[in-house]
C-alpha cells in the first residue's frame, strides 16, 4: 500500500488538534499534584532542578565489533540495562523523579524540598549534585566483566528554574515532559563535552554560592564543591548500599538474554509495551529524528505572558508529526524527546528489509513531516498565535536497528539503540530549521534519485512532501512514483497525465 | 480544423471540462479567461486565473492579474510581457489544430504551473529540462545532440544541467575551453583548432571507463562530439551573458536564488546607497 501525505488529511487533523487545545490552563505545581496523566490542555509550572546524565561510552559499546551485528547490540543493550537498573535504584532512594531514559541520556527531576521551605532552591541543587555524584560513583561499579560490559563513564548537567510540565504520553503513555530553559540548559551541559564530571549552569552555580564562569560546560565542580553539596544534602544512602542492593536484585531477577526477532513490516503494528529483553526486535530500518528548531527560545520568550500558546503549539505540532510518521508512513514512534520526535520506518517482508524502498519512504516521510509542520504553523498563526522563529530540523539514517524495553520489571523504559539511531540524531543536529540531512549509510542504500536529491553534502533545504515526491519520481524512484500515482488517482485524467509530462520551458529575448 | 483565432480558442475551450477548469469569459480580443485548478502531488490545488490568447494555431497564457506568479522572471520562464514561455517554438512548438493537440497544450501548461510551485519552494527551476534563455537555446540544443552522441555519463550530466565551462590558458593553440561537471574538470577543447586537448585520453563514454579504456581518438566520432559539446557550451554561456545584459535594469522578483537580475539589483541598490565621493 503506497504511503503518502495529503494536504486535506493533514489540515483536518491539525484543525481537530487546535480545537482540543482551545482552552488551556496553566497552574502552579505543588507537591500534592501528580505529574502523571496531565491532561492535554493543561500544564503545570514546576520550579525544580533538572539533571541530565549522559553515558559517554555508549558509542564505544556500539563499536566493540567491526560489524554492527547481534553481539554488538546484545552487549550494548545489556550495558544500558545494567546501568538503568542502578540509576532507577538511586532515584527512588533519593526522592528524585525519572523523567526519561533516552538511550545514553537520563533526565531526572529534583522537585523537593518545595518552595515552602527556606532556601528550597539551594537545597534542591545541592541534592541534585549529591545524586549526580552518586550516579557517577555507582555506575563506575555496575559493569560486568564476565560479559565484556564496561562500567559507564558519566557526565552530568544541572540547571534549575521554572519549566512547564505537560503530558508527554500518547495512547497510554503517562510520563510528564518539561518545556523550558532549565531542562534544555541542563541537557546542553551534559551533552556539551566528553569529560566526566558534574557541570552546573551559571544560574545554578550562583544559587549555591559558586562564582560564575566563562565556560560552564567546561568547568566541572571540584571535589570540595561536590563534598560540600553531599554534606548539606545528606542523601542517607551510600554508593556501597546501592551497589549491594543492585547485585542482590540482579541475582533475584537476572537480566534475561537478549533474543532478537524481526517484526513483519509495517513497524506501525509493533507493540512496544509487549517487548522485553527476551522478546526484542532487530532489523534493518530507517531511524528518523525531527526536532522543532528554536523551541527553547520560543518557550523562554512566551513562558511568562503566553504560556497557553506554548502548550498549544507544542501539542498541535507534536500530534501532527506523530500522525504523519505513524498513519501516513506506517512508521513506529519510539518516543518524543522534548520537542523532538524519534521514529523508525521499514519496508520489506517478514524475512528481509527492502533497503532502497525504506530509504525512499524515509525521504518522503521527511518531506511530509515538513509539509505538516508548516501547515500547522500556518493554522496556528491563523488563530493569532505567534509562531515566529520555529523551524524543523530533520535527520535520518539507515542500518540495523533494535527496539526493546529495559530497566526494572514493572517500570521498563522503551529503548531503540544502534549506530544508526545515534547517527540519525547527529544528522538532525547538523541541520537548521529548514534542512533535512541523510546519513552516509542511508545515502549509499538509497536509489540514485535519493542521492541526487541530497547531493554530496547529504543535506537539502526546503524539502517538503511535494518536492520529495516530484524530485524522486522524476528520477525514476519507484516508491515515489507509486505515491505520486496514488495522489493523482482521483483527479481529472488530463491533470494526472499532465503531471507526468516533460516540459521544456524557454524565455524569449527582449 | 484551421488555425484562426476563434477556432484555436474554441478548440482550447472545448478541453476545459476534462481539466476540471471553468471558462470565466472572453476578452475584447477574443481571449479566453479561465479558472484552472492545478492539483499537486501533495493534494494541494491552487486555482490559477488565466488569460489564454491565440495567434494563428499557437496559443499563449498569462495570469489575468499576477497573483500566484511574478509579473516577469526569466528564471521562471515568464516573459517580459507576463506570458508563460511554455516551450521553444523552433523545436517544441504545439500547433493547435485539433482536440488532441489542444489537450497537449493544456497538459503542458498544467505541468508548467506544477513546476512553478516547486520553483517557488526551492528557489531554482526544479528539473534540468528548462531551455536556455534567448539565443542560448540553439547552442544548448546542439550541445545536447553532441552529448547524446557521447552517451552516458555526459548525456545525463547535460540533461541534469551539471555541465559548465571556463576558459583557461593561452598556449600555441590559443585558449582552451575546460568543461566542468559540478565544478570539477572533465575534459578540455582548444578553441582555435576545435579539437579535444590530448586525443589519447580515455574516451568520455563508457568505453573509456573500462579496465582497458578506449582512447577518444579511436572511439567512433566521440572526439568530434566532445569538441562540439565544449564549443556549444561555450557559445551557450556567451549568449546567456548577452541575454541578461539585455535585461539590465529590470526589477527582480526576488523569488529565485542566483538570478543574475537579483545580483544586478543588489549592485544597483548598493550603488545608490553609497555616499558620493568627496
Amino acid at each position: 500500500m503506497p504511503k503518502n501525505w495529503n494536504y486535506d488529511r493533514a489540515a483536518k487533523h491539525i484543525d481537530r488538534k487546535i480545537e482540543e487545545v482551545e482552552t488551556v490552563s496553566i497552574v502552579d505545581y505543588h507537591r500534592d499534584m501528580s505529574l502523571e496523566n496531565i491532561p492535554g490542555n493543561k500544564a503545570y509550572r514546576v520550579d525544580a532542578v533538572h539533571l541530565y546524565a549522559d553515558i559517554l561510552n555508549l558509542d564505544d559499546m556500539l563499536h566493540v565489533t567491526a560489524e554492527e551485528g547481534v553481539t554488538c547490540h546484545k552487549r550494548t543493550l545489556r550495558f544500558l540495562n545494567l546501568h538503568y537498573r542502578a540509576v532507577h535504584r538511586i532515584l527512588s532512594r533519593c526522592e528524585a523523579r525519572r523523567v526519561d531514559f533516552h538511550n545514553q541520556r537520563l533526565h531526572a527531576l529534583v522537585a523537593r524540598p518545595s518552595n515552602t521551605e527556606n532556601n528550597a532552591e539551594t537545597k534542591r541543587i545541592r541534592r541534585a549534585v549529591a545524586i549526580a555524584q552518586l550516579i557517577i560513583d555507582v555506575l563506575e561499579e555496575t559493569g560486568d566483566s564476565d560479559e565484556f560490559i564496561p562500567s559507564a563513564k558519566v557526565r552530568v548537567g544541572i540547571d534549575a528554574g521554572e519549566a512547564l510540565a505537560v503530558n508527554n504520553g500518547r495512547r497510554g503513555g503517562r510520563e510528564p515532559l518539561f518545556l523550558g530553559a532549565p531542562a534544555n540548559h541542563a541537557a546542553k551541559m551534559s551533552g556539551g563535552g566528553s569529560r566526566v564530571g558534574i557541570y552546573l549552569t551559571n544560574n545554578a552555580r550562583t544559587v549555591i554560592g559558586l562564582a560564575t564562569v566563562d565556560k560552564p560546560a567546561a568547568t566541572a565542580l571540584t571535589t570540595a564543591e561536590i563534598k560540600e553539596c553531599q554534606d548539606e544534602a545528606r542523601l542517607g544512602v551510600s554508593k556501597d548500599t546501592i551497589v549491594k542492593e543492585w547485585r542482590e536484585d540482579l541475582e533475584k531477577n537476572p537480566i534475561g538474554t537478549f533474543i532478537f526477532s524481526r517484526h513483519t513490516p509495517p513497524l506501525r503494528t509493533l507493540d512496544i509495551t509487549a517487548l522485553t529483553p527476551s522478546n526484542s526486535k532487530r532489523q534493518e530500518a530507517a531511524s528518523v529524528y525531527a526536532d522543532i528548531d528554536g523551541f527553547t527560545a520560543y518557550v523562554a520568550k512566551h513562558i511568562d505572558d503566553a504560556a497557553e500558546d506554548v502548550v498549544r503549539v507544542f501539542h498541535v505540532i507534536r500530534a501532527e508529526l506523530d500522525r504523519v510518521l505513524t498513519c501516513d508512513f506506517d512508521g513506529r514512534r519510539i518516543r518524543f524527546i522534548g520537542d523532538c520526535l524519534h521514529g523508525l520506518l521499514c519496508d520489506g517482508t517478514a524475512h528481509s528489509t527492502d533497503d532502497p524502498e525504506s530509504v525512499s519512504t524515509a525521504t518522503l516521510c521527511a518531506g511530509a513531516l515538513r509539509s505538516s509542520f508548516e501547515l500547522a504553523l500556518e493554522k496556528l498563526q491563523d488563530q493569532g498565535i505567534d509562531v515566529d522563529g520555529l523551524g524543523l530540523a530533520i535527520g535520518f539514517e539507515f542500518g540495523p536497528m533494535t527496539v526493546t524495553r529495559l530497566g526494572m520489571q514493572g517500570d521498563r523504559v522503551r529503548c531503540s539503540v544502534s549506530r544508526g539511531v545515534l547517527a540519525s540524531e547527529t544528522e538532525q543536529s547538523r541541520c537548521g530549521g529548514d534542512e533535512t540531512a541523510i546519513g552516509a549509510s542511508a545515502y549509499d542504500a538509497g536509489t540514485q534519485a535519493v542521492r541526487d536529491l541530497f547531493g554530496t553534502k547529504r543535506k537539502v533545504n526546503a524539502l517538503d512532501y511535494n518536492e520529495a515526491v516530484e524530485a524522486l519520481s522524476q528520477k525514476g524512484d519507484k516508491t515515489a512514483a507509486l505515491a505520486k500515482r496514488e495522489a493523482f488517482a482521483l483527479v481529472a485524467p488530463a491533470i494526472a497525465s499532465a503531471s507526468d509530462r516533460i516540459v521544456r520551458p524557454y524565455t524569449e529575448s527582449k | 480544423m484551421t488555425g484562426t483565432l476563434a477556432s484555436t480558442i474554441d478548440t482550447l475551450a472545448a478541453c476545459l471540462p476534462a481539466l476540471g477548469a471553468t471558462e470565466l469569459g472572453r476578452g475584447s480580443g477574443g481571449e479566453l479567461d479561465v479558472a484552472l485548478p492545478v492539483t499537486l502531488s501533495d493534494g494541494r490545488c491552487p486555482v490559477y486565473h488565466l488569460r489564454v490568447s491565440a495567434a494563428g494555431a499557437s496559443a499563449s497564457a498569462s495570469e489575468v492579474t499576477p497573483t500566484l506568479l511574478p509579473t516577469f522572471c526569466p528564471e521562471r520562464h515568464i516573459n517580459v510581457d507576463g506570458s508563460f514561455c511554455l516551450y521553444w517554438r523552433p523545436i517544441d512548438d504545439i500547433v493547435i489544430d485539433g482536440p488532441s493537440s489542444a489537450m497537449i497544450w493544456w497538459e503542458t501548461l498544467v505541468r508548467f504551473l506544477q513546476l512553478q510551485t516547486r520553483a517557488a519552494r526551492r528557489r531554482h527551476w526544479p528539473d534540468g529540462h528548462g531551455r536556455a534563455h534567448g539565443a542560448a537555446a540553439i547552442h544548448q540544443f546542439r550541445a545536447e545532440r553532441a552529448a547524446e552522441r557521447l552517451g552516458d555519463p555526459l548525456f545525463t550530466d547535460m540533461r541534469d544541467g551539471r555541465l559548465s565551462v571556463v576558459m583557461h590558458g593561452s598556449g600555441a593553440e590559443g585558449p582552451g575551453i575546460r568543461v566542468l561537471r559540478d565544478g570539477q574538470r572533465v575534459f578540455a577543447t582548444w578553441l582555435r583548432s576545435r579539437r579535444v586537448v590530448n586525443l589519447r585520453r580515455p574516451c568520455l563514454c563508457t568505453a573509456g571507463q573500462k579496465p582497458r579504456p578506449r582512447v577518444i581518438r579511436s572511439c567512433g566520432d566521440h572526439a568530434a562530439a566532445a569538441a562540439r559539446l565544449a564549443l556549444e557550451l561555450h557559445k551557450m554561456a556567451e549568449q546567456e551573458r548577452d541575454f541578461w545584459k539585455d535585461f539590465e535594469g529590470h526589477p527582480c522578483c526576488g523569488t529565485m536564488d542566483d538570478c543574475p537580475l537579483a545580483q544586478k539589483s543588489i549592485i544597483e541598490a548598493t550603488r545608490v546607497a553609497q555616499p558620493e565621493a568627496v
